[in-house]
């Protein structure tokens, strides 16, 4: 078995300057890395009998790849969704997937401008914070599997904006992240990058119940603009807490539900640090988030980070 | 393959047996080209087919490979070198595509048909239906509006199928692991070109720019590496004698420094139980 490393291709490389594919230029650095690993996938997908696991790692590998680099305008969305078909027909070829989801499309002739807007560190903290709310509603003793599973799907979105931006600043995020766990106790190795002190508290909470149920009591008007995501002005109109949840909502001028990209919000206030949750309900123009945990007592000040795909929309609140 | 060479030269023929107009019937694969030997006047009952009714069997499957022949995508999904296991079986395909053929079908519905009907033909068949798919590939080579759409694919498929080779060759150089590669197709009309220097005090760096040909001519004929040799390009057939002309690499010192890889002639022949070995 070989292994294709992120950089390797000459558009990563910068040695397809003007030559050897003709059209190809930096732009087109994160359709290639999707090659690559598309070769990489196919590679481990063969059809043996204690194969599925791999290969069905690998094409969840492939769709986070896709997913980042869809989320920083890397590659556009019907060249995302037209490989990850093909890598379903490859799978299927080899009896991973039934043939019935043999897809058989043809390649786009051309695809639309890429609509680039954000930076890979919004969408990637954004993914990390994604997870530790995950790793939260776990029980303690589960957590530290599931600690070297975050980082194992976390690298490679990592790689594959690395290998998109030509800088090595998409790794530092998951090193910080790696320290913090290993600050937490859910991880053996440290790396040289300082653990984040917000992470490490949160990872260090017992486990944490969803909070479908659990009802703010206190509720602050704030009506204040957080900035712009997807096109439209964002304003937190309110945000309401209990010893269970932090509730935000937030309203899209001029927009509707459903929103056109998974939104996700953060909280961090002086207190009790980072409150997370999965994406919120919308209604009208509105998007609930409702996080974890939840506050004891009032906080002074709350930072609120809004993001949507790489677009981070922030705002600190005095309450 | 050389210019004086068709891309198919070598080729062992292949065939597939069908049920079709109620009989047992071979349609095979011969020269590059796909032939039902029952159907004398294909072209004629296939316009009779048009009028009304299902065609034979050997001709729908004669007008399938015709619309495929050139669909790039068959290289990034037919199999990898050792995979023995990639296909359907055609009963698992015959209920997908009993309603997606003919006439009322939508061009995707009817290209997913093709595909399945294809993919589910016995491995050798699809093999050469590979070949003609990177023959007609590195025709379309030099089109800016192809490479525009499939380079970056075909780039990936190249790096893939010859570094392993690549990195067996730099250790004429230096030991295992000590080596590392990178392979890229070549510009249109330009020859292979591969270079060597040193990288580190016991690393090199070898840089490959392979004519894209490389992958039908070579690679998907199973010759990449013969007896631990690497084979740059296929010169010549001898039928007759189941031998292949081919160029195999070899590192020479490059004046500027560094090493430069040089093509050696030699004859490879097919040995029975399948392999390849240089002719003595």
């Amino acid at each position: 078995m070989w292994h294709l490393r992120a950089r390797q291709h000459p558009v990563d490389r910068g040695q397809a300057a003007g030559g050897v594919l003709g059209a190809l230029s930096g732009r087109r650095s994160g359709e290639a890395h999707l090659w690559l690993l598309f070769e990489e996938a196919v590679a481990t997908a063969r059809r043996e009998a204690d194969a599925d696991p791999a290969a069905w790692e690998a094409r969840r590998s492939f769709r986070a790849a896709c997913d980042a680099l869809v989320a920083v305008g890397g590659v556009a969305p019907v060249i995302a969704d037209a490989m990850t078909g093909e890598l379903e027909d490859a799978l299927a070829l080899r009896g991973h997937l039934a043939p019935t989801a043999f897809n058989g499309r043809a390649y786009p002739e051309s695809a639309p401008p890429i609509d680039a807007r954000g930076s890979a560190d919004a969408w990637l903290e954004a993914e990390i914070v994604r997870h530790l709310d995950l790793l939260v509603g776990m029980p303690v003793p589960h957590r530290r599997t599931a600690a070297a599973d975050t980082i194992r799907i976390l690298r490679g979105p990592v790689r594959a904006l690395t290998a998109w931006s030509g800088a090595g600043d998409a790794g530092e995020l998951l090193r910080e992240l790696a320290s913090s766990l290993a600050a937490a106790g859910l991880a053996a190795e440290p790396t040289g990058t300082p653990p984040r002190p917000a992470w490490v508290r949160f990872l260090r909470l017992p486990a944490l119940a969803p909070v479908a149920d659990a009802s703010p009591v206190v509720r602050r008007r704030l009506d204040v603009p957080a900035g712009v995501l997807d096109g439209s002005d964002v304003v937190v109109r309110d945000v309401a807490w209990s010893a269970d949840v932090v509730e935000v909502r937030v309203a899209r001028a001029g927009a509707m539900t459903p929103t056109p990209r998974r939104w996700l919000a953060r909280v961090i206030d002086p207190v009790a640090g980072l409150h997370a949750g999965q994406p919120g309900a919308a209604s009208g123009t509105d998007v609930v988030f409702r996080l974890r945990p939840g506050l004891q007592e009032v906080a002074p000040t709350m930072a609120i980070t809004v993001v949507a795909g790489a677009e981070a929309a922030d705002v600190e609140v005095v309450l | 393959m050389s210019a004086r060479t068709p891309w198919w030269a070598g080729m062992p023929d292949a065939a597939v047996e069908l049920r079709c107009q109620g009989e047992r019937h071979t349609v095979r694969w011969h020269a590059g080209q796909i032939l039902a030997a029952a159907h004398g006047d294909a072209d004629a009952e296939a316009a009779l087919g048009a009028l009304g009714g299902d065609p034979p069997a050997c001709l729908d499957l004669l007008a399938r490979w015709g619309r495929q022949a050139a669909s790039v995508e068959l290289v990034s999904l037919w199999r990898r070198p050792g995979e023995d296991l990639t296909g359907f079986a055609p009963a698992q395909v015959r209920p997908l595509v009993a309603n997606a053929s003919g006439p009322g079908a939508s061009p995707a519905e009817q290209r997913r048909a093709d595909l399945l009907v294809l993919l589910a033909l016995p491995a050798a068949m699809v093999d050469r239906l590979l070949l003609a798919v990177l023959a007609a590939t590195s025709e379309r080579w030099a089109d800016d509006a192809f490479r525009a759409r499939h380079g970056l694919r075909l780039g990936a498929a190249l790096a893939a199928r010859a570094e392993p080779a690549l990195g067996r060759f730099a250790c004429d150089l230096v030991p295992p692991g000590h080596a590392t590669v990178t392979a890229s197709p070549a510009p249109p009309g330009e020859r292979t070109h591969i270079t060597a220097r040193t990288a580190g005090s016991e690393r090199i760096r070898v840089d490959a720019f392979l004519g894209l040909e490389w992958l039908g001519e070579v690679w998907a004929r199973g010759v990449s590496e013969v007896e631990g040799r690497m084979v740059l390009a296929v010169r010549g057939a001898d039928v007759a004698r189941h031998a292949l002309e081919v160029d195999l690499a070899t590192w020479r010192e490059a004046p500027g420094g560094g090493w430069a890889c040089a093509a050696e002639h030699a004859t490879i022949e097919r040995q029975p139980e399948g392999g390849w070995r240089l002719a003595r």
